[in-house]
Formats: C-alpha cells, structure tokens, sequence
C-alpha cells in the first residue's frame, strides 16, 4: 500500500520500481488533481488496470458529514469542484470498485462499476468471544499522549481494559462509527425505540462509541444511568474486541431521498443508502445480534439479523424481542458467526478478489479490441471467393418423431456382441482382474468403427 | 514433477484424474494426498500448488515388456477361439470376413490387452501401499483406466468413489455400455444421474445427490462476463442477434446415427443465420479437431455469416448469445442454462433431454421458427436443479464432504 503522492511520483526511480510490479494499481477516492489522472493515464499505458475505489456518495454528500464544505461548498476552490473533478477522475480509470451498488449507478454514465464488499480480517475476529450478559461489560482505553492515527495495526500500543463497575448482568446495545452519522440517528427513529426499551428494561444500557458530540442532546432522551460512553472508534486491531462486548448492535440509516447529483440521475436512494454494510458484516464477524434500518446495503446480509423500518415502534419492537429471547438470538448469531468467519473476511475472499481484477483486466482488454485466442474470427468480405463445396444443397432432415426410438444402426448391437464373445472369456484375466471387462469399451468403439467403414465400402460403387 | 507417494502422512486417495473434478483437489487436498493414475493430471494438480502422487511413475520398462508378452499370449487364445469360430462375426461383409479378420481383429485385440494389462501393472503397483489408500475416486468407471481401478478397489475392500463426469441422455437400462457400472457408491450431479443410474440397476442406496462442481465457478459473480465484454472479447457486434452453436462429435461407442447427420444440422444452422441475419459463435466440441474448426470456419465464410469459431472459451460463447442451440443434449446445455441464456437442441438420434424439462428441441426443418420462440425465454430452474443439484455453486464442497464420509475421514 502506497500513498497518493507515491503514485504520482511516477517518474521518480523507486516509485518505478515499486509500482511497476502492479497489474493492478487501485486509487483510493482523490482522484481530484491533473496531477492524478496524468499518473492514472501513465500507469495505463504501461498496460496496468487503474481503478478507483469510492466508499461513500460524494456527489450527494449532505450537510452535516463533516466533508460537506470540501465535497460540495468546495472550500479549497478546486477548478474544476470536487464532484466534476472525480467525475473527470473516473474517466481516467478502467473500472471504479465500490461496496455499495448505489454509487455504481451514481457513476455508471462514466465508468463500470464492480461491487466489492468491505470485509474485516479474519484474525481480528476469530479469537474474539463475544460477551456474555452476566459478565462485566469492558471500558477500553490507551494510556495518554499516544498518536494512534500513525500507527499500524500490529504497532498498537496495549490496550488497557477496565470493567465497568456495576455492569454484571447488564445487556449492552451498542454502536459505534463515524463523525458522519448525526442524520443516522436524527432521522431513524432509533432514539425513540431506544427510549422506550430502556425504560422498560432497567438491565439493558445502550453503548455509544465515537466522537460525534453533536449526538449529546439526542442522548438527553435516553435513561441517563443506561447511557454508556466508550470514547471513540478503536482502532482496527482492536475494535473487534469492543464490537464483542455488545449484546445487541443497531445499525441505523437515514433513508430520505436524495439526488444522486451525477448525470445518472439516480434519485430514488438516501445518501445514507451509499454506504456500504461493514457493520452488518461486523456484528456476524462478532457473532453479535443486530437490528438495523431496511435499506440498499443491508438487503443482502439482513436476514442474519432484522431489518426494521424507520419508525420508532419498528426499532422498540425489534429491541424488545431480541432482549427477551436474548440467549436465542445469541446462539443463532454465533451460528452465523462460523459462516461469516469463513465467507465474509478479507481472508475468505482474496481469490475472489483476484478474479475479479482478472476479470476487470480482460475486460479492460476485449474494449481495447484484443480477442480471444484459440478461436477463428470470420469477417468474410464481398470480395472473397467461395468454395460452394462448403455450402451445400441440404434436403429435410433424416429424422423424425422420438430422437430415443430412431437411429440405432444395426452393427453397434454386432459390435457389442462381438465384444463381449472377446473379452468375456475366462482366460481374459490377471491377478484376478476382468481384463476382458476393461477391454469392452476400447473394443465395442473400435468394431464399431470398424462395421461402420466396412459398411461404407461395401455400399460404395465398385471401382 | 509429481512423484509417486511422496513423503505425507496424510491418508492416500486414489483418483484417475479427469478436470472434471479439478475443483475437488484443493479441498481434498487437506485431508489426504492425492495420488493420480494419470500423469497429465498429476502435472495439472502439481501446478495448483498441491503436493500429489503418481501410480504409473512406478512403471518400469521391464514391466511394460512384461505386459506385452502377456497379451501376446491372451491374443493367442482368441486365435483358438476364431478356430473354433466360436465369435459371431458378420459374413455379410467382405471385408470384415477371413482372410480379412486376422488382419484386423487380432492387431487389436493386441493393442487393448497390452493397454490393458499395463494398467491392471499400474494398479499392482499401486496395491503395495494398500493400507494406506482409503478410497478410489472415478469420473468413469467403463474405460480400461476406470475399470481397472474400479475392479481393484473392491478386490481391496478400498471404497470405489465414481463421480460420474456428465449427465446421460440415452435411455437408461439399455445395452449401452455407460449403462454398466462397477462403483461401490455413486455421487450424482443431479436427480436425472441418480434416476438414470437406478435404472441402470445401481442400488439407490448408494447414490447421493452432491451437484457437478466443474460448474461451481458459473455461480461466481466475479468471474462472470457481461454480454457485451463477452462479444467484444470473440469480436462480435454488440447490438446483432448472436446464436450460439455448440457442435458434438461422431461416438462409436453409442450409435447416434452418422457423421453425415452432425454435418447436416451444421448446415442448417448456417442457413437459419441467414435467414434470420444472424451472427454464429460455434463452440467446438472438445473432442473435435482443429481440422473441424477450420471447417466450421470455411462454412461460415461460404454463408457469408460475420462470426467466431472456438474451442475454448465456453463462458464466453454462452454469454456473447442471444440464445444457444446445442446439438444433441449434452452438459453444454446445463452451463447454458445455469448461466441463464435461451437454450434448445438440435435432436440427435438416440438421445434426448428429458421432455419433462421442456427445452425446446426439433430435427432441424422449422429450426427458425424454434429459434425465434426460444429467443425470449429462459429454461425453467427446475431443469438446473435436476442435471445440478443444489444449483448454488457449492457442489465442490458437499463433493468433498461426501468422500470424506466414505472415506471415514474427519
């Protein structure tokens, strides 16, 4: 994995070497500079598959995700905006990878798109447990002063594990994500559902992991002793060990229409609709139960769980029934968990990842006009010269009626007759083998074969 | 190169090869090592990166001489045997009739029994490790190879595994050969397998359904082609009517008429292009020759038809068309379907699909008109379902568990 400005620094005599290696070149989201498509057309002509991979609806990006001034009030004075520019981006690219169908159609006007799911890596998870109501429930924390964002997952730095004091027997709804989810909650009906279960059920407490302060009036609404606070997402190595301590994980989306913003016109989704289904694939990866909001992303994965619509009743009423059959949902979902371990991790997709950059190469290839080899291509012209011999007067078919009661030509039962007078002999064997029996098929094809030339020179005018 | 039982600890399964089950190896592969009868095979495995044994590597030239002197002592007890003119041979034909006969009966009966007895050599040679072998996998158990095997493995008490490679469409419990059958169980590729194999007088106990997993990748969304990338990749035009064309070749094993009857379906279908100013992707049989695809080629050239001829590249023909015509039934017509394009037969004598399936079929006279009714439709799921069991894509998998559960393997 490169940087950006690794790439297009393609002159440079290391950034040859290294990304010369690549089939496949893979640019991630900023496709927005000259400077990128002139290292996207380099790495092209150099036969390499230059992708772009797009997580999120840039064009339809609403107010309150902090990326809004960037993307659409283009602050940085981009000429062309950000939007004309990653469409321009697209151009220069021979395929766009995404983990949501709705951005493909966004950018269909411009690229192909290929669907590829965002999967967690199977060694983050497989040794995870998930946790079991009666236990304490665990606070996570680094010690101070430590610059996570620069470190790689294996360079974490220990994590210091507290239990929540009082959290024994407490069932935990938990969440975590992003500072772009305020609409999420806003507009989803989950703080209603969540008010009300919580105030039913004094032993369930919802869990909020991240650094959204703009959520803290909405949480107001909620049982102030059931609102717990794991400060922000962990990183990747040790996230899964939070998702694992949630009984129950929500995933709610905001499903208001909105305009795709590109030539496609796809207005018939939310922006939230855009994102992909990480979380969903999390809480399998974690054998965690969820309740989650009906929508584009969720589809597929949504029968592992329950998909609710936007209401507050939908959300109360799929929070109550896996609270009260918790130890059902829980063995289901470790059920699952064993097939999502397997089938939705990064390790248990890699060879079909290949494949599909094999297939987005050969395509990338028959657009450019290269065909296939092996094969005969036929392009007569009016010019060309005939052999009638290869075009000849037919008569109607031979045949009618049942094809199992017609064509049985006299000499295949002669055949197998004779075979079978050959090869069933007692002396026809070895050490006790039928050599006779391994005999017959070799032999009834070649007396077959044998009739059938006889027949043709006894029918055949003599000379 | 592979070598014959290399160093493992691993159980040994014995397989005759055969690409039909090649996506059956790798996860075969973490429970026993496989041990191949054929050496083309063997090289294949050993390409995927799977650690393999090889049966003949253990052959000696000694023992091939060896083989040789024993069949020229079985042919001579036919010649007894044609002294006694005990074989119902045809007078009617001169040139089948003495003299004639021992210039070709005995040369081949020669040939067989020293192909033959090879093979019983190789699988001796493959006994010495008998108690290491815990099954024997085929994918045809009528060829000298398959029996060979077959007929050891149950001398042995080894359990005889036959994953049949493809479906039949002659009626079953007939005199034909593929009719016989020496395994001791039978993983079908579907219900019509499994029917057709108890009407052949196997025992249904010992037939499971498992699906074909040389046809799991069609279940592979990445892998798959759009239409338009397909045409693009075998020059075709994107917006023509394509008809796709799968030929099949003249069998002496089953009588199916003649090889006049293939060449004329050929050419009918060259003349349903022209009339429906189509353009043909013909998909060569594999057990046809490149002199067959130059023929197809030239054909095409006559009938003036814009189009491709190729022996490979299966998907990417059936994707490319707007509706597929194989001639005869065949396991062609299952990938057709499976990957959900138009399909109907061009009849063959003495074989059919299931009418039951309803896949459209004729001998050629209204060709067009089928074709234009077929054009929209797409065949039924159950047809799929019966010639692929579980129709998913995860036939390899349940193929793997079902030998390990004969095998009595973890």
């Amino acid at each position: 994995m490169y940087s950006l400005k690794s790439a297009l620094d393609w002159a440079h005599p290391e950034v040859q070497t290294k990304l010369g290696w690549a089939d496949v070149i893979v640019f991630q989201r900023n496709v927005l500079f000259e400077g990128c498509w002139n290292a996207q057309d380099y790495w092209r002509v150099l036969g390499k598959i230059i992708l772009v991979d797009l997580d999120d609806g840039y064009s339809c990006i609403p107010a309150s995700n902090p990326a809004f001034p960037h993307w659409i009030l283009n602050t940085v004075q981009l000429e062309p905006t950000p939007v004309k520019a990653l469409e321009e981006g697209l151009r220069h690219a021979d395929a766009l990878i995404a983990p949501n169908e709705v951005i493909l159609k966004d950018w269909a006007h411009v690229v192909k798109g290929y669907m590829w799911r965002n999967y967690p890596s199977v060694l983050d998870y497989k040794d995870r447990v998930p946790r079991e109501h009666v236990s304490p429930d665990i606070d996570f924390s680094y010690p101070p002063a430590i610059e996570l964002k620069a470190l790689a997952p294996e360079d974490l730095p220990p994590l210091l594990q507290k239990p929540r004091p009082g959290s024994e027997g407490q069932i935990v709804i938990g969440w975590g994500g992003s500072i772009s989810h305020l609409d999420s909650f806003v507009y989803s009906g989950v703080i209603e559902g969540l008010a009300r279960v919580l105030t039913e059920f004094p032993n369930v407490v919802f869990k909020f992991c991240g650094n959204d302060e703009r959520l803290d009036p909405l949480w107001k609404k909620l049982p102030e002793r059931q609102f717990v606070r794991q400060s922000g997402v962990l990183p990747r190595g040790h996230w899964p060990l939070v998702v694992s301590t949630f009984n129950i994980g929500i995933a709610p989306m905001d499903m208001r229409l909105v305009e795709g913003q590109t030539e496609t016109n796809v207005n018939d989704y939310s922006y939230d609709e855009r994102r992909s289904a990480l979380k969903l694939t999390e809480y399998l990866c974690a054998g965690v139960p969820f309740v989650a909001t009906d929508c584009q992303p969720y589809r597929e994965l949504g029968r592992f769980g329950k998909l609710v619509q936007n209401t507050g009743d939908a959300w109360y009423e799929a929070l109550k029934s896996r609270i009260e059959s918790l130890g059902f949902f829980r063995e289901e979902a470790l059920t699952n968990r064993k097939w999502a371990l397997k089938k939705m991790t990064i390790e248990g997709n890699a060879d079909r990842l290949v494949r599909l950059y094999m297939r987005i190469g050969e395509e990338t290839q028959a657009k450019a006009g290269l065909k296939l080899p092996m094969t005969a291509f036929v392009d007569p012209k009016p010019e060309d010269e005939i052999d009638e011999a290869l075009k000849p007067e037919i008569g109607p078919a031979s045949y009618s009626g049942d094809p199992h009661r017609v064509g049985r030509a006299a000499y295949s039962v002669k055949a197998s007759e004779i075979a079978a007078s050959v090869a069933k002999k007692p002396w026809l064997t070895m050490d006790g083998v039928d050599v006779g029996a391994m005999m017959s098929y070799s032999l009834v094809s070649r007396l077959n074969q044998i009739y059938r030339e006889a027949e043709q020179k006894t029918d055949a005018p003599a000379a | 190169m592979p070598q014959p039982h290399e160093e493992t600890k691993l159980p040994l399964l014995l397989t005759v090869g055969g690409r039909s089950q090649q996506n059956l190896w790798k996860p075969l592969s973490e429970h026993v090592q496989l041990v191949f009868a054929d050496q083309p095979a063997a090289n294949h495995a050993a390409s995927m990166g799977l650690r393999v044994g090889l049966v003949g590597n253990a052959m000696t030239p000694a023992m091939i001489e060896h083989a040789k002197a024993r069949a020229i002592w079985l042919c001579d007890g036919v010649l007894d045997q044609l002294v006694d003119k005990d074989l119902a041979l045809d007078q009617a034909m001169e040139h089948l009739r003495s003299p004639h006969l021992a210039n070709w009966l005995l040369p081949m009966v020669f040939d067989e029994a020293t192909q033959a007895l090879i093979r019983v050599l190789a699988a001796d040679t493959f006994m010495q490790d008998e108690g290491r072998y815990v099954a024997i996998l085929l994918h045809e158990d009528v060829t000298s190879e398959g029996q060979a095997f077959a007929q050891f493995g149950r001398m042995s008490g080894i359990p005889v595994l036959h994953i049949p490679h493809a479906n039949h469409f002659i009626e079953a419990g007939t005199d034909d050969i593929h009719c016989r059958h020496s395994s001791d169980f039978i993983g079908a590729y579907g219900l019509h397998m499994a029917e057709w194999y108890e009407a052949c007088g196997v025992p249904p106990e010992t037939i499971s359904l498992i699906g074909g997993a040389q046809w799991d990748p069609l279940y592979d969304p990445e892998r798959l082609l759009t239409k338009e990338h397909a045409r693009r990749a075998l020059g075709l035009w994107d917006d023509d009517f394509i008809i796709g064309y799968a030929t099949t070749w003249y069998q002496d094993t089953n009588v199916w008429g003649s090889s006049d009857d293939l060449e004329w379906a050929f050419q009918r279908f060259m003349r349903a292009c022209v009339k429906l100013g189509a353009q043909p992707v013909v998909k060569v049989h594999p057990g046809e020759t490149d002199e067959h695809v130059r023929h197809y080629a030239a054909a095409m050239r006559a009938h003036r038809l814009r189009g491709t001829v190729t022996s490979w590249h299966s998907e990417y023909a059936i994707l490319a068309s707007d509706v597929f015509i194989v001639q005869g039934p065949s396991n062609f017509g299952v990938e057709v379907s499976i990957l959900g394009r138009p399909l109907m037969e061009m009849f063959i004598p003495s074989a059919r699909y299931p009418e039951k399936y309803g896949i459209p079929g004729t001998w050629g006279d209204d060709l067009e008109d089928v074709l234009q009714a077929v054009r929209d439709t797409t065949p039924g799921r159950d047809f799929v379902k019966a010639m692929n069991f579980g129709d998913d894509g995860g036939a390899a998998e349940r193929a793997a568990q079902w030998i390990m559960d004969r095998a009595k393997l973890e």
